[in-house]
């Protein structure tokens, strides 16, 4: 059945990228239609890069000629109906050495300015700005450790509609490669990425600087960048890290260092506003219309829209008795600290006490659990009591 | 090259018992032709299951969104796809080439272990029973990637367990397929077949063969580790009890990588038999030959962080790596100018297998420079994870080691049935696989340059035409290996001219001086090697 | 045929080669961490 929805929405969805097909433009900051080569970007590194791959193109095609014209001009004037009588050689001893000699040159010929572009890769030193990135399942979560923004911190979460990627809807000009909140850095400027994960390995990667980097649980580990454009520009992540691996986007936002300044202060302000008040004591009504939100963030990739989820590997969340209907503490804990050995990940880090306390209130009111089960309301205070 | 005499062919004498008949000749075979037989029958079956999973996968990938297959489910398609055709495959087809072709080349009666050979066999398809049923368990099967990293493994369900256990079963097969092969070759050559006179495929099984006596136990524990990290409480890959996720990738590579030289070392040998039997002059170089293998197989040990290159290795280490796998393509390259230097000047006939000696060469060596330039760090950390892993990689193992397969498998096939298979259908094979793989996978190096990584259910949409091109060119490519199926067919059924001992006037070699097919029991005397 | 003495030193050929595995697995194991 299943089958038969992929095929007709396949069918239909052709039918509207006929006319849609004509319209994907290269995605600025992204990849251009039917690209065929690196991307120069607008680093120092991507550009070597780019170089570097061209030299090893230039030299690997050159060989090949060479070789494949041997190969050619043996199969048309070698043939047997052409050269009846085959030579007997079978060795030469300097022509051996000489076809080891000289690609043992070439090689090491190409190391050389591979050497130069590796050591500046990997020189983290002096930077002017730092970021802690984290791998989330499956979002990436930014943090500034130093310079204007200092303290800031935010998720970056895939913006594209799921109605989009089932076809229900025209892909925008930005398909996969959009995100709710940028990293936003200024231009011209050194900046460290400081890389971790938060469960499994992710690994970020923005083509336009020519960055990628491994993001380990449990490990920091660091790559850096200093972009000479302003603009933005569009990543994804490199490393196989379960079902959402292909809509976890990053978008970086590069901007003059005035404008950056600007939006360092608007943030940290914004940050003292919007505090976690654990105090506060909120209306079911509120809690279950924020918690609607964190839930269309944060849960329903696994636990799906209807609370149904897809047991046994993401349980239902409409009618748990042993969760959502039972005592608030085993949901908060669950929620707190993530259920190790599955992909419930620990959500500590990622939400406040308020998300937390909306989130669990708005399942607890949602589909066919709203009347049923023990305590229908859970305040911030409650899940700090627990944390 | 070595010339050979052999003393009498004897018909069935000497041995004490009768060619059993019906299921107990295959249950209890123990001749090495039979083994052979069944081992390239299962590998055939698993190539097709491997491709059939492949073919789902493009399916999904022919335009951008999720049609049809949910990511779950998409990426236990691309992880049991790697497995499979790895695994299940690869391996097994080479490890039945040798169980046919290794004893009739030394002028060996069998195999030196043949109850042992047997056992090898029969654990195959019990592995890939459990590879096949992990889709039907709860979570279905494992959607980790053939490579199976730490930490997302311990999040899959039981049909990661499948697998676990499917990769220890297939390893102590390859293991004691192994053993068996180095004694055969090191004790068992006739009397005469010094170590430098033996057919190049043979020195090439008995590298590999090494290299899979080293590797798999490594394979083993690491797999081990994941088992025991998943159910048993330890801490192997966890960061937060003090393990390393990257620990399982340094065991995991080490294996890795003399890994794939286990798939085309063989293929290697494969090639120096057709190349000169069908350019009528001596391989070109043998003892370089023999010494670059030995090369490339030390070196293969050496060299398996350039997997790892985006994990934060220090400085030294990037660069060491880099160097190291770099190096390797100095021997790669020595081999395929000997093969060059064997056509030069011979007397050239394009035959099927032929035809794909010479494809192998044009396809395998795009595969290697793509090779080389990844080794190079930089160039790596950009395409890492991307679509251009995906086309090196398929180039030298499908390009690589399967077409050399296909040129081995008609250069012999006349051999194993008695029968000339299908010339006209042989060609049609070749030409039609080689446009397709072309047209499948020339165009990933595009889009991995672009960007576009691998293990992807979706993708942005300008990465659309080189996609649709991949799946049309996959189907194209899957559907020709049926031809294969009916040639092969149709020379088990004899409808073909009967085969000559020796139907290709340049081959050399002991296997030519026995009858087509191959009586069932050859060499029980061995021969005079001069 | 095979004689005793060609299974002879078959099979401690093949001894030598199954210890060679077990003794890398063992390896395998417990130094595996300090492959690092």
């Amino acid at each position: 059945m299943k089958t038969l929805r992929g095929v007709l929405g396949a069918g239909a969805l052709a039918l509207w990228s006929g006319l849609a097909c004509a319209q994907v433009q290269d995605m600025p900051g992204g990849p251009r239609v039917n690209q065929l080569n690196l991307t120069g970007g607008v680093t120092e590194i991507a550009r070597s890069i780019q170089w570097l791959h061209w030299m090893l193109l230039i030299v690997c095609a050159v060989i090949f000629i060479g070789v494949f014209g041997t190969v050619i001009y043996s199969i048309i004037m070698h043939r047997r109906s052409r050269h009846p009588v085959p030579a007997k050689f079978h060795e030469h001893l300097g022509v051996e050495i000489a076809w080891t000699v000289v690609p043992f040159i070439i090689v090491v010929g190409m190391a050389l300015p591979a050497t130069r572009t590796v050591v500046a890769m990997k020189d983290t030193t002096n930077a002017d700005l730092t970021v802690k990135v984290t791998g989330y399942q499956w979002k990436w979560g930014y943090e500034y450790v130093d310079g204007p923004a200092q303290g800031v911190k935010f998720l970056s979460t895939l913006a594209t509609p799921r109605a989009q990627i089932e076809g229900k809807e025209p892909r925008g000009p930005y398909y996969l490669m959009e995100v709710d909140q940028p990293l936003v850095v200024p231009v011209n400027k050194k900046v460290r990425i400081v890389l971790t994960s938060n469960d499994v390995i992710h690994a970020w990667m923005v083509p336009d600087f020519g960055v990628k980097q491994d993001a380990m649980p449990g490990f920091l580990r660091d790559t850096w960048f200093r972009a000479e454009q302003t603009g933005t520009f569009r990543g994804q992540c490199a490393e196989l890290c379960g079902k959402d691996h292909a809509f976890m986007p990053i978008v970086v936002k590069v901007v003059e260092q005035a404008e950056y300044d600007q939006w360092a202060a608007t943030q940290v302000s914004a940050l003292a506003g919007a505090g976690d008040d654990a105090g506060k004591v909120w209306e079911s009504a509120d809690l279950v219309a924020s918690g609607e939100k964190v839930y269309a963030s944060h849960c329903v990739a696994c636990h799906q829209a209807n609370g149904q989820g897809m047991p046994p590997v993401f349980p239902a969340l409409d009618g748990s008795e042993a969760y959502v209907l039972a005592p608030m503490k085993e949901q908060i804990l669950t929620v707190l600290n993530g259920h190790p050995g599955t992909a419930m990940a620990a959500f500590r880090d990622q939400l406040n006490n308020t998300e937390i306390a909306s989130v669990i209130t708005y399942t607890r009111n949602a589909w066919s659990n709203a009347g049923k089960g023990e305590d229908p309301v859970v305040q911030p205070s409650d899940v700090l009591a627990l944390r | 090259m070595s010339s050979v005499t052999v003393d009498h062919i004897p018909a069935g004498e000497g041995h004490a018992h009768d060619t059993p008949k019906g299921w107990r000749r295959w249950l209890f075979a123990t001749n090495h032709k039979d083994i052979g037989t069944m081992y390239l029958v299962f590998s055939l079956a698993m190539l097709f299951e491997g491709g059939v999973l492949a073919l789902l996968l493009r399916t999904e990938l022919f335009s951008p969104g999720l049609q049809f297959f949910q990511p779950e489910l998409f990426n236990q398609f691309t992880t049991m796809h790697g497995l499979i055709m790895i695994f299940g495959s690869i391996m097994p087809a080479f490890v039945g080439f040798a169980n046919w072709m290794i004893p009739l080349q030394i002028g060996a009666s069998d195999m030196a272990f043949a109850r042992m050979n047997n056992f090898s066999f029969w654990l195959l398809p019990i592995g890939a029973t459990l590879f096949t049923v992990s889709f039907f368990v709860p979570g279905g099967a494992n959607a980790a990637g053939w490579t199976m990293y730490a930490p997302l493994t311990l999040q899959m369900g039981p049909g990661m367990d499948f697998t676990i256990f499917a990769v220890h079963i297939l390893g102590a097969s390859s293991i004691m397929g192994a053993i068996n092969i180095i004694v055969t070759v090191l004790n068992m050559r006739a009397p005469g077949m010094t170590m430098m006179k033996m057919p190049l495929f043979c020195w090439t099984w008995l590298i590999t063969a090494y290299l899979l006596l080293a590797i798999m136990p490594v394979l083993a524990a690491a797999v081990t580790m994941l088992l025991t990290d998943r159910h048993f409480g330890t801490a192997f890959f966890n960061a937060a009890a003090g393990g390393d996720p990257v620990l399982y990738q340094h065991v995991f590579w080490f294996f890795g990588h003399p890994e794939v030289y286990v798939m085309i070392l063989p293929a290697f040998g494969i090639i120096s038999a057709v190349i000169p039997a069908f350019s009528r002059k001596p391989l070109f170089g043998y003892p370089s030959m023999v010494y670059a293998t030995a090369a490339i197989a030390i070196l293969s040990f050496l060299v398996w962080a350039h997997h790892m290159f985006t994990t934060g290795m220090p400085i030294t280490g990037q660069l060491y790596f880099m160097y190291a796998t770099m190096l390797i393509s100095i021997p790669t390259g020595v081999k395929i100018f000997n093969w060059v230097a064997t056509m030069w000047r011979g007397a050239l006939t394009f035959e099927t297998p032929m035809l794909w000696g010479i494809g192998f060469l044009f396809v395998f060596v795009i595969g290697g420079f793509t090779g080389l330039i990844v080794a190079v760090a930089p160039v790596d950390i950009a395409v890492h994870d991307t679509y251009y892993i995906i086309a090196h990689f398929h180039y030298v193992m499908v390009a690589g080691s399967l077409f050399a397969m296909y040129a081995g498998a008609y250069y012999w096939l006349p051999k194993w049935t008695g029968t000339m298979y299908d010339e006209k259908l042989g060609k049609l094979h070749f030409w039609s696989s080689m446009i397709s793989f072309n047209i499948t996978f020339f165009p990933m190096h595009f889009l991995g340059l672009a960007g576009m990584p691998r293990r992807y259910a979706d993708y942005a949409a300008q990465f659309t035409d080189f996609n649709m091109m991949a799946t049309i060119g996959a189907f194209w490519f899957g559907f020709s290996q049926l031809i294969l199926v009916w040639v092969v067919i149709k020379a088990v059924r004899g409808r073909g001219e009967p085969a000559p001992a020796r139907p290709w006037d340049g081959a050399t070699g002991l296997e030519w001086t026995v009858p087509s097919p191959a009586p069932h029991h050859t060499f029980e005397t061995p021969p005079e090697v001069k | 045929m095979v004689t005793p003495e060609q299974r002879r030193k078959n099979r401690r050929l093949g001894l030598a080669l199954l210890i060679m595995v077990i003794l890398i697995m063992a390896w395998a194991f417990w130094r595996g961490g300090e492959l690092l």
